[in-house]
């Protein structure tokens, strides 16, 4: 999808579903709800949980939520997007306070949610949802900065280019039992990276 | 309730940390077969991951490792919702808020609505099933289903007695000889002096000698000669 501002045919169209919801045709909410469900997915909770299984429980409590409450909305000349992102961002906040284990990365967070600028000063979903992915990027990169040469080749090979085991161990000259050995080191040098910054 | 004795009862770490203390080894420092194992196992688990199959329980020391590979991959485009996946949320979401609201507005449809555009017209949407008959669909087959029960039940005890069938005879074989019946071996190799205790080897090749005799007696027999013990 390019990233351009969404057009106004695009946001009249988006308001009339809305309105159309708020006076009781609920299913007005389908399309909007499939065209956001992907950036608010990939972008917002997929990298906040890191696991696909309660991404997708996420995603369809925020889904929920949001047609419940549609009733609440104001529509102020924007997409929906941001409202929807925020309450997408409080029920991942949510699954990480239910945790024991979760509870560090739920307040760093809960830290990261105040560092952020104002969602709504974002006019475009798809504007707001690539500055998301890029500023994950930016993490993730900054993670990555500071492995050896052989972790950081061995998890972009894996897990970015998707080669398969064998030809990731054939690219680097090592048997697929090393290289197994190599990314599980990795990937585990890269959490503890990660998990600093929190 | 912790208890430090017993494996199932131990607090869980509250720190992902915890699951994986210490520093990680160099890139060339030499694994231990533990490593190896373990590597292999986190190798194949990340094999379902990239292919969109990621198993939803794992063991826990490895769910940190799972979830930091899945936010490398969110985070450079590979983790995507596929269409049909994307559908079915939708479409249980909406459903979900319809039943929770009291039914309000009409029900989800099967198929998805319009896309946009200026023809809309706002038309309402027409359900495919109403959601009253929903709701009472599972109930009246439990009914059939109890009435059906029921009835089987009813028939078999109050169905007619039936005349016992007769037993076929059955054919008496000749009896067995000697040698080729089971018996114990006391008669044989009779008492046991305290000074050929030891010979137990020797008792037991007689034994066996004897058995071999009428089992070559019962397999070399002509078929009418044959019994079954």
């Amino acid at each position: 999808m390019a990233s351009e501002a969404a057009t106004t045919p695009e946001l009249e169209e988006e308001q009339r579903l809305v309105e159309e919801a708020q006076r009781g045709n609920l299913d007005a909410m389908r399309p909007i709800l499939e065209r956001y469900s992907q950036p608010l997915y990939a972008t917002v909770i997929l990298p906040r949980t890191g696991d696909a299984a309660t991404a997708e429980d996420v995603l369809r409590d925020t889904m929920m939520t949001a047609v419940e409450k549609i009733g609440r909305f104001t529509w102020q000349g924007k997409s929906i997007y941001p409202w929807l992102r925020q309450i997408a961002v409080n029920k991942v906040y949510d699954v990480h306070r239910a945790t024991k284990r979760g509870r560090r990365l739920a307040d760093a967070l809960g830290k990261e949610l105040a560092d952020e600028t104002d969602p709504e000063s974002h006019a475009d979903a798809q504007l707001m949802a690539d500055e998301e992915r890029r500023r994950a990027r930016v993490r993730i990169d900054e993670a990555m900065t500071g492995l050896s040469d052989r972790y950081r080749t061995a998890i972009e090979l894996r897990l970015i280019e998707e080669l398969s085991r064998e030809e990731c161990a054939q690219r680097l000259g090592i048997t697929i039992g090393t290289f197994d050995v190599l990314l599980f080191r990795a990937v585990r040098a890269f959490r503890k990276r990660y998990g600093e910054r929190t | 309730m912790s208890s430090p004795d017993d494996p199932d009862l131990r607090d869980l770490p509250e720190d992902d940390d915890a699951f994986d203390p210490g520093p990680v080894p160099g890139p060339d420092d030499e694994p231990s077969p533990a490593e190896r194992a373990r590597a292999r196992a986190f190798g194949e688990l990340l094999d379902k991951v990239v292919a969109g199959r990621a198993p939803a329980a794992m063991p826990a020391e490895d769910r940190p490792l799972v979830e930091a590979a899945t936010v490398i991959r969110a985070a450079t485009g590979r983790a995507e919702l596929s269409t049909a996946r994307r559908d079915a949320l939708v479409e249980s979401a909406l459903a979900r808020a319809m039943d929770r609201l009291g039914g309000t507005g009409p029900a989800p449809t099967g198929e998805p609505e319009h896309r946009g555009g200026a023809g809309g017209g706002g038309a309402p949407v027409i359900p495919l099933a109403s959601r009253a008959w929903r709701r009472r669909a599972p109930w009246l087959v439990a009914a059939v289903s109890t009435t059906a029960a029921v009835a089987a039940a009813l028939l078999l005890m109050l169905r007619p007695a039936r005349a016992p069938i007769p037993a076929a005879p059955v054919a008496t074989a000749a009896p067995l000889p000697l040698e080729q019946r089971s018996r114990p071996a006391d008669p044989m190799i009779g008492a046991i002096s305290r000074e050929h205790s030891g010979d137990a080897a020797a008792r037991i090749d007689a034994i066996f000698a004897d058995r071999l005799d009428g089992f070559r007696a019962h397999t070399l027999a002509p078929p009418s000669r044959r019994g079954s013990p």
